[in-house]
């Protein structure tokens, strides 16, 4: 059966799923930035990646009772599904050369051909595998690396990665107000209205950090900036 | 003094077992698309791993060994409730239709799982494990006891499958623009 799917197939999926050695991973990406039909197959693998990690990240557990947090079912629907369906209907592809640090592994880039890599927004949906602080890290190392050159970073919160910003549960908030204080308009820090209110429906603490604002949808707010030439980046 | 140790370490193993339900039931409901089942499965499977703690022979293959014994508990349902049917090209057909067009969020979700659930089971196991759970295709060759060339070959042909499905129709996920509007 393998035989049936082609090589460079079984490459482009094995790069999403962070496969590869360096190596191999560095010759996958030479032939995509040559080739844009792989492109765009790239660009569809991590879209379909997120889309099936986002349709289920909301679901906590069947039952409802007394035996712990995991049994309470979420009952909304992440953000990134619509995420990834406007940047579907936008038809963006991955870039390859707009990245201003080397991303880690955690890391995937969506970007427009015309992208501007003096703005970018970084997304967050969820702390897995400690990605608030990887959000924080890398918006700062951006600030800091090329803030000389006037680059501006967004960081959108939502889903479960609105916690970053709550102030009853997020270990950062002092670091976020600093670093809105240290970067002024060149850093904001965007909240989903949708995901706070759906909070609050919950009976849940949404107060937020003072350096956060809010959006009415964190999925349309990125699909605008997309518009507008942003780099977005998922962590 | 090694009575305490071996106690301490199943106290960690049994909270990380615990850490690990809901990822579970998220990649059981993918499975199963039966929320009901689901969390059967994983209650099942969260029991067994606990009256099994002593056959894990590697602490950091934690997640692998709790998966194959969810995919175990889930061919046990199957050979039980539906012992004619070839598992791993079943697609599941629980009557539900993909919902109509819409810019609901929900509905893009269900969409999305829709498709999902229309991949036949081997592909669909293998995608979960790698996109839900986030296992390495030699976790989920261990996991699914299969070679990890058939763990390539079934997430390239599920995604081209989810492809087809979802991005053949990517106008109908276009969403309706909004202005940002700052309320602080």
């Amino acid at each position: 059966m393998n035989d049936q799917i082609k090589k460079e197939t079984l490459g482009l999926n094995a790069l999403v799923d962070r496969e590869l050695g360096t190596e191999e991973r560095e010759r996958i990406l030479s032939d995509v930035e040559k080739d844009a039909m792989l492109r765009q197959d790239l660009s569809d693998l991590y879209h379909l990646k997120e889309m099936v990690r986002s349709a289920y990240s909301d679901e906590r557990g069947y039952t409802t009772g007394s035996s712990g947090d995991w049994l309470g079912r979420g009952g909304a629907i992440a953000a990134g599904v619509m995420l990834l369906a406007a940047v579907f209907a936008g038809g963006y592809q991955a870039g390859t050369g707009t990245s201003l640090s080397e991303p880690s592994a955690d890391v995937f880039h969506l970007t427009q051909a015309n992208a501007d890599p003096g703005r970018v927004m970084l997304y967050v949906s969820s702390d897995e595998g400690g990605k608030f602080k990887q959000t924080l890290d890398q918006a700062q190392a951006y600030l800091d690396s090329y803030g000389n050159r006037g680059i501006n970073v967004i960081v959108v919160a939502s889903a479960d990665g609105t916690d970053l910003f709550r102030r009853s549960i997020t270990p950062y908030e002092e670091r976020i107000n600093n670093l809105k204080v240290r970067y002024g308009e060149s850093l904001d820090f965007i909240a989903c209205n949708n995901a706070i209110t759906r909070l609050r429906n919950e009976g849940a603490d949404a107060d937020l950090v003072n350096a956060v604002e809010v959006a009415p949808s964190a999925v349309q707010y990125v699909v605008d900036r997309l518009r507008e030439g942003w780099t977005y980046v998922a962590i | 003094m090694k009575k305490l140790i071996i106690s301490s370490k199943h106290r960690q193993l049994r909270k990380r077992i615990c850490e690990q339900r809901t990822a579970m039931y998220r990649v059981a409901l993918s499975w199963c698309n039966e929320p009901a089942l689901a969390d059967d499965l994983v209650q099942e499977t969260s029991l067994t791993a606990l009256h099994k703690l002593d056959q894990l022979k590697d602490e950091a293959r934690l997640e692998a060994w709790l998966y194959r014994i969810l995919n175990n508990c889930w061919l046990g349902y199957l050979r039980k409730n539906r012992p004619t049917v070839d598992i791993d090209n079943m697609i599941l057909d629980n009557g539900e239709q993909p919902p109509e067009q819409s810019l609901q969020q929900y509905q893009v979700s269900m969409r999305v799982r829709h498709a999902i659930s229309q991949l036949p089971m081997g592909q669909r196991q293998v995608l979960t494990l790698v996109d839900l759970q986030e296992l390495s295709y030699k976790e989920v060759s261990e996991a699914l006891d299969i070679p990890i060339g058939t763990v390539m070959s079934r997430i390239s042909r599920a995604r081209q499958g989810l492809k087809e499905m979802l991005i053949s129709s990517k106008e109908e996920l276009r969403i309706q623009k909004q202005h940002l509007k700052r309320v602080k």
